[in-house]
């Protein structure tokens, strides 16, 4: 291995190959430093300690500019060697040529078994049959369901969506600051994934065609199903807090853990913000989840999947190092430890392991079989999901009706997204 | 001394005093500006490899795409709402602070606090107070028996919350201004007009407000520049929702171009806006710097 | 008594109404910080916390945050300065002489404010990466500068036209040089503009994001406050606590700032009555 790390040391590395340490910079969207610390940083320094002759650096970016800051490093020449890659910008960075191809490490490495990873998000790393990352971090929504409220109204967990807006509107009571159902939709994501998209999935709808050339709101029924449905729950069956236009998720969470919300869809981050919002506030006693229930059109359970995937960027001076790292950000037990806070760790031997042995998880594992990404992942993504919460937030602000706003949606999206 | 000389002195005096700082900032003028100006001609995706040159179509797809007019209307509003709510309330506050009262010092450093706080931050603070469920607004409503209301989710109330927050954020910039401009206002002139029999009302018109004048107009151009180009706080109050209500033009860059790696259509966009704004700097240059021949 | 009467009128009474809701939202900051995350976003909220918690303070001083005022300090600072500085001989150039090319320095001058930050973002992060500068505070100082110098420049002229030419003229003939009676003339009364200029372009360095994430973000030790805040906002949720702490204890040292900048406003009044 040493030998093989040797040999691959091109001209810009300095002086004695092997004596000093090789530089790396890693990027990463987290910045909060409980989570950092307890995922890829516990991570990087493992890898530091059996690999003494690499230093790797990390670089956290914040979230929301998390993209940017990227491409204006890439831009300007200082990108970093590897990092992370939101799965809505992949086929974009890709595209420009930012990515370094990752076929040979595949191929050859012993610990990265395509086969254990969940294939849909496997799928999302291959950009034009070439391999551009690795998958690292996964998520679902699936339903969260208030033990104490259900009780009191007597309901069961939905199994079907006309069951779920039964079971919200006998647990709605406005008067007395209770409400049925909310997902968060301050943010365009918000909106696309958590409020329309686990609907979208769940009944087997595409609001863009496949090929990500076209925009099918309003030509697919199932999709016009799922987003009428989005929609009716605001302002026909009205189980919604006021404020679904741009609700905060510590705002649904808040509602939740307070008993104060039936049903909300969130992802695995959801328990870490119930415990500093209320510690002791428990899965099972307090709360349950479910999975999403299917669509009338759906073929079953479905919900929306994101994530995150670790790259080689193209202009790192050292892709044997990186190729080094990113096999072992890899391995099941950093996977394990990556996922642990927020997220779902992308492959099998990887959820075996602690803590995702807990059977809070098993919803979610059982969930990820069945979710996918709610949108095509086009380049325009952020611009896509941007207009869907638009769409959404004008039914909701009541200046449209659902089927006026999924036309609209439709044509400005050929008109002026998908160009 | 001659005249002669003293022209010419007092050119190259000006010349040195005022060239570094117009150099320097020229350069970091004129390169955005002709970077803009050549990728806007072209179609400049960033997942795009091929950069063919497109003439103006960057610029003709901004007026097609239909936001252009609702989000120049928002931008007026939220500017013109923004300067002079500002600008009255400081100008106000500044006239009340100028009473060497007890307590002065400890009132002007309070109020100046709510200046130094990132947009982003003041954005985030402000969504919280507006929210609809959790919010102090909703709370005090609750409180008195009116129902509560959403106000950053709906059309109507979205823009005049964000155009609130903002006056909130910038009155300490006209309060600090125009203090510091009355502090220069000779005392003998307020004695004089109060000797004369003038109220508070007729002190403030007469005295007053011809010393604060230029005062007021160059802030108001500032603010009106800075406003009608801010960005943070209107994204994290509302995102420039519901639908597009509080989309303002910069925030239609951002969306339109940006955002998604499309910078040639971002680039004529800046152009275009640019251009708009640098009529209005000229009129404000052209009467400010034309008066002053004559001293 | 009338007196007294008539200063909660005119003093007090509108200082109180307008004041008051203006600072509530501080107040609302700093009361939200020492809440529990629970009680802040309960539904019903709470004028004061009830079970006060240091938590969102312990959590801030724990990571790099303490650097980031250190690093602010310097950046306003040094920008603040230089900024007065060049403003100064801007400004009084732009009021008092008369220089080919005057009326078009004047317009670059406001011409750099048109731009939004984000729309010249990318040329000019390219420009300080091709020069080997990225990273350091000298980029982010000079484009502060940038930024800061043209406002400066023309509030100081601004405050210079106030000063009567007269008052010049009479120390020209008085013997002193040009140069030094001008200094001499016009220093003493610029107090009032050195402090609102210097203060604008602190709070504007203070506050400015963008850039700052930009050019120095990506380093723990050279990240500014406004980076350091955003770092509090993740993917999946913002740590309220620490957030608010944050944004506490990064206004602790404008508003000690403030405070002692108080004095230049007293002196401008009392050097201009002396003079009569």
């Amino acid at each position: 291995m040493t030998a093989l790390f040797l040999a691959g040391q091109g001209p810009g590395s300095s002086g004695q190959a092997g004596r000093l340490p090789v530089r790396l910079v890693y990027a990463t969207s987290i910045t909060q430093a409980h989570i950092f610390e307890a995922g890829e940083g516990f991570v990087l320094k493992q890898f530091m300690r059996e690999n003494p002759e690499i230093e790797v650096v990390a670089r956290q970016i914040p979230f929301s500019e998390y993209d940017t800051q990227i491409l204006l490093s890439v831009r300007g020449g200082s990108a970093p060697d590897a990092g992370r890659v939101n799965h809505s910008t992949i086929r974009s960075w890709a595209g420009a040529g930012y990515l370094m191809a990752l076929d040979d490490l595949v191929a050859r490495s012993g610990a990265i078994t395509p086969s254990d990873y969940y294939q849909g998000f496997w799928q999302v790393c291959l950009v034009g049959g070439r391999q551009y990352a690795l998958p690292l971090t996964t998520d679902c929504r699936v339903l969260f369901c208030n033990r104490e409220l259900f009780e009191r109204a007597g309901c069961r967990i939905p199994r079907t969506w006309a069951e779920l807006a039964e079971a919200a509107a006998r647990i709605h009571r406005p008067a007395e600051r209770i409400y049925g159902i909310a997902m968060p939709s301050d943010t365009e994501w918000g909106a696309a994934y958590d409020v329309v998209g686990n609907f979208l999935v769940a009944n087997g709808g595409q609001l863009l065609s496949p090929d990500g050339r076209q925009a099918t709101a309003w030509s697919d029924p199932a999709a016009r199903e799922a987003f009428t449905f989005a929609c009716d729950l605001v302002t026909r069956h009205r189980v919604c807090p006021p404020g679904m236009a741009g609700l905060n998720g510590t705002v649904v969470e808040a509602l939740f853990v307070q008993n104060r919300l039936g049903m909300m869809m969130s992802g695995p981050w959801a328990r870490a913000n119930f415990e500093a919002l209320r510690p002791g506030f428990a899965w099972g006693r307090d709360y349950t989840v479910a999975t999403i229930p299917a669509g009338p059109s759906g073929s079953g359970s479905g919900s929306a999947q994101g994530g995150w995937l670790v790259a080689g960027f193209s202009a790192t001076r050292h892709p044997q190092a990186v190729a080094r790292l990113l096999e072992y950000l890899s391995r099941p037990e950093s996977l394990a430890r990556i996922a642990a806070v927020e997220c779902l760790p992308p492959r099998r031997a990887a959820a075996a392991r602690e803590p995702f042995e807990d059977s809070f998880y098993a919803v979610f594992l059982e969930q990820l079989a069945t979710a996918r990404p709610p949108l095509a992942l086009v380049p325009q993504l952020p611009n896509v999901a941007r207009m869907i919460q638009r769409a959404y937030q004008r039914v909701v602000a009541g200046s449209a009706g659902a089927d006026e706003a999924l036309i609209w949606l439709e044509r400005r999206l050929n008109e002026n997204i998908l160009r | 001394m001659s005249q002669a000389t003293r022209q010419a002195r007092e050119a190259r005096a000006g010349l040195l005093l005022s060239l570094p700082a117009a150099a320097v900032i020229g350069l970091l003028f004129v390169l955005p500006v002709a970077y803009e100006l050549v990728i806007s001609l072209y179609r400049s995706r960033v997942y795009e490899e091929h950069n063919p040159f497109v003439g103006l179509a960057n610029y003709t797809w901004l007026f097609r795409g239909g936001d252009l007019a609702a989000a120049t209307a928002n931008t007026l509003i939220w500017t013109v709402g923004s300067v002079v709510g500002q600008g009255l309330v400081g100008i106000l506050l500044a006239v009340v602070l100028m009473q060497p009262l007890p307590g002065r010092a400890l009132f002007r450093t309070l109020l100046l606090c709510t200046w130094i706080m990132p947009a982003v931050v003041v954005g985030v603070v402000w969504r919280w107070i507006f929210d609809p469920v959790s919010g102090v607004i909703n709370g005090v409503l609750g409180w008195w028996g009116l129902p509560a209301a959403d106000w950053l989710g709906s059309s109507t109330t979205a823009m005049g919350c964000c155009i609130l927050a903002n006056v909130w954020r910038g009155i300490p910039f006209w309060l600090l201004m125009v203090s510091a401009r009355l502090q220069a206002v000779p005392a003998e002139l307020y004695d004089a007009a109060a000797v004369d029999g003038a109220g508070v009302w007729l002190r403030f018109r007469h005295v007053t407000l011809p010393q604060i004048r230029g005062i007021v107009v160059l802030c108001a151009t500032l603010s009106f520049i800075w406003t009608f180009n801010a960005f943070d706080m209107i994204y994290a109050l509302t995102r420039g929702g519901p639908d597009i209500a509080t989309t303002t033009v910069p925030l239609l860059i951002y969306e339109a171009g940006l955002r998604n790696g499309h910078l040639g259509e971002a680039a004529a966009a800046s152009i275009l806006f640019l251009a708009a704004m640098a009529a209005v700097i000229g009129i404000f240059v052209r009467r400010s710097l034309g008066r002053q021949e004559e001293v | 008594m009338r007196r007294a009467g008539r200063a909660i009128l005119g003093f007090y009474l509108p200082l109180a109404v307008i004041g008051l809701p203006m600072l509530f939202p501080l107040y609302w900051l700093a009361s939200s910080s020492l809440k529990t995350r629970g009680e802040a976003f309960a539904v019903r909220p709470t004028w004061y916390p009830h079970a006060p918690t240091l938590e969102g303070y312990r959590g801030v001083f724990g990571g790099t945050f303490v650097h980031a005022v250190q690093t602010s300090l310097i950046v306003a600072g040094v920008t603040s300065v230089l900024s007065v500085a060049a403003a100064l001989c801007g400004g009084y150039a732009l009021a008092r002489l008369r220089f080919p090319f005057r009326r078009t320095c004047g317009a670059m001058l406001l011409f750099t404010q048109l731009f939004p930050a984000a729309a010249i973002l990318i040329p000019l992060y390219l420009f300080w990466s091709r020069i080997g500068m990225h990273g350091t505070y000298t980029a982010l100082i000079v484009t502060y500068l940038a930024q800061a110098v043209p406002i400066t420049t023309w509030l100081v002229k601004g405050y210079v036209e106030t000063i009567p030419i007269e008052t010049e003229q009479q120390a020209w003939i008085d013997g002193a040089g040009r140069f030094r009676a001008s200094v001499e003339v016009v220093l003493p009364l610029a107090g009032p503009a050195v402090g609102a200029t210097g203060l604008l372009a602190f709070v504007g360095a203070w506050n400015e994001f963008v850039f700052a994430l930009a050019l120095t973000g990506t380093d723990p030790r050279k990240k500014t406050l406004p980076v350091a805040m955003v770092d509090f906002m993740g993917q999946h949720g913002i740590e309220w606590g620490q957030l608010m702490a944050a944004a506490v204890i990064a206004t602790v040292p404008a508003i000690v700032l403030f405070f002692l900048a108080q004095r230049f406003f007293v002196h401008g009044l009392t050097a201009g009555a002396v003079k009569g």
